[in-house]
């Protein structure tokens, strides 16, 4: 009898574990607060300001009503303590800005494959020469795309404070002239209590 | 008999009333009925509590900018989260997904002021999204 008790009760406990572990989808732009690391919500408002803030700046506006600039990012420097991939928070501002349909950018990353494609059509003999693409037809860019990122972290007791500062600027390349820039804060604080206390 | 079911069915409407008038495009108010059309609630707390006073729109070269002015209408803090949805001329949202839910404290009484600017020159109009 207690044998099939102690039976009985590992089944119940294994069906509960079971019953916690579930998969769901989620809305990806929902607001993520698991913690106070950088997080998506972080990266999403950062890029939405940025965009937002450069859109409407009545010179850049000046400028785009006319032509197109071709742009291209460097990349942010990272001055917080936490490893976050800047990388994604500017290819998110670049997309928007494509699809915002006032500016172009030339893609930095991409340059080694684009060599090799050249190599490939130019030397391989396998392309129809009229159709190969032309060595030096590239456009360069204009503007210059950099910034930074920076956090403030403090701790007393069970609370803890960061603040990010993200900064971004667009640099006129021939001139050296910094056109624009914006900022972003966002406060996170992290209060633990116990059973709501 | 007939009574204790009767009262049930009235609870089950009034319940099933609540839900539905949860979400979906705010009634006018005194304060904001010229903006109904503008804001959305997804919460019961927050049509209650959270009223648009003011909206601004104009046009930033062929971009819409938007500024809309969100009222606390009760003495307590409020913590929500909005969300900026722009819109076609025929309707359809434009980069749907590409702003993310932003969260905003207002403090009791106060107004606080959200901006957005449209994601391309297709945006003709915008919607404001609101839940707890």
């Amino acid at each position: 009898m207690k044998r099939l008790m102690k039976g009985m009760f590992v089944v119940a406990m294994l069906a509960v574990i079971s019953a916690c572990s579930t998969v769901e989808y989620g809305d990806a732009t929902a607001q993520e607060t698991v913690n106070t690391d950088f997080g998506s919500t972080d990266l999403q408002m950062i890029a939405s300001k940025m965009v937002d803030d450069l859109l409407v700046f009545p010179p850049i506006v000046e400028v785009t009503s006319q032509r197109r600039p071709v742009l291209f990012v460097d990349r942010i420097k990272n001055k917080t303590t936490e490893h976050i991939d800047l990388e994604s928070v500017t290819d998110t501002i670049q997309t928007k800005l494509i699809n915002s349909g006032k500016f172009r950018f030339v893609d930095m990353t991409a340059i080694e494959q684009v060599r090799e494609q050249f190599n490939y059509q130019q030397d391989s003999g396998f392309v129809d020469e009229n159709t190969a693409a032309k060595v030096g037809r590239h456009i360069g860019a204009e503007y210059m795309l950099y910034g930074n990122m920076s956090s403030i972290v403090k701790k007393d007791g069970d609370t803890r404070d960061v603040y990010y500062k993200f900064t971004l600027k667009l640099m006129h390349l021939e001139t050296g002239i910094v056109e624009w820039a914006s900022e972003k804060e966002i406060r996170k604080t992290r209060d633990k209590s116990w059973f709501g206390l | 008999m007939k009574t204790i079911h009767f009262f049930l069915l009235l609870a089950l409407a009034l319940v099933a009333g609540c839900s539905a008038g949860a979400v979906g495009t705010a009634k006018p108010d005194e304060e904001s009925g010229q903006y109904q059309s503008n804001i959305e609630y997804h919460s019961l707390q927050i049509r209650s509590r959270l009223a648009i006073s003011d909206v601004r729109q104009r046009y930033v070269g062929d971009l819409l900018q938007v500024s809309v002015d969100l009222h606390n209408r009760w003495e307590a803090k409020l913590d929500f989260q909005y969300q900026f949805r722009f819109y076609d001329e025929d309707g359809f949202e434009v980069a749907s997904d590409s702003r993310p839910w932003t969260p905003l404290v207002i403090t009791g009484n106060d107004t606080a002021t959200v901006q957005a600017t449209a994601p391309n020159p297709s945006a003709t109009s915008f919607k404001i999204i609101a839940r707890d």
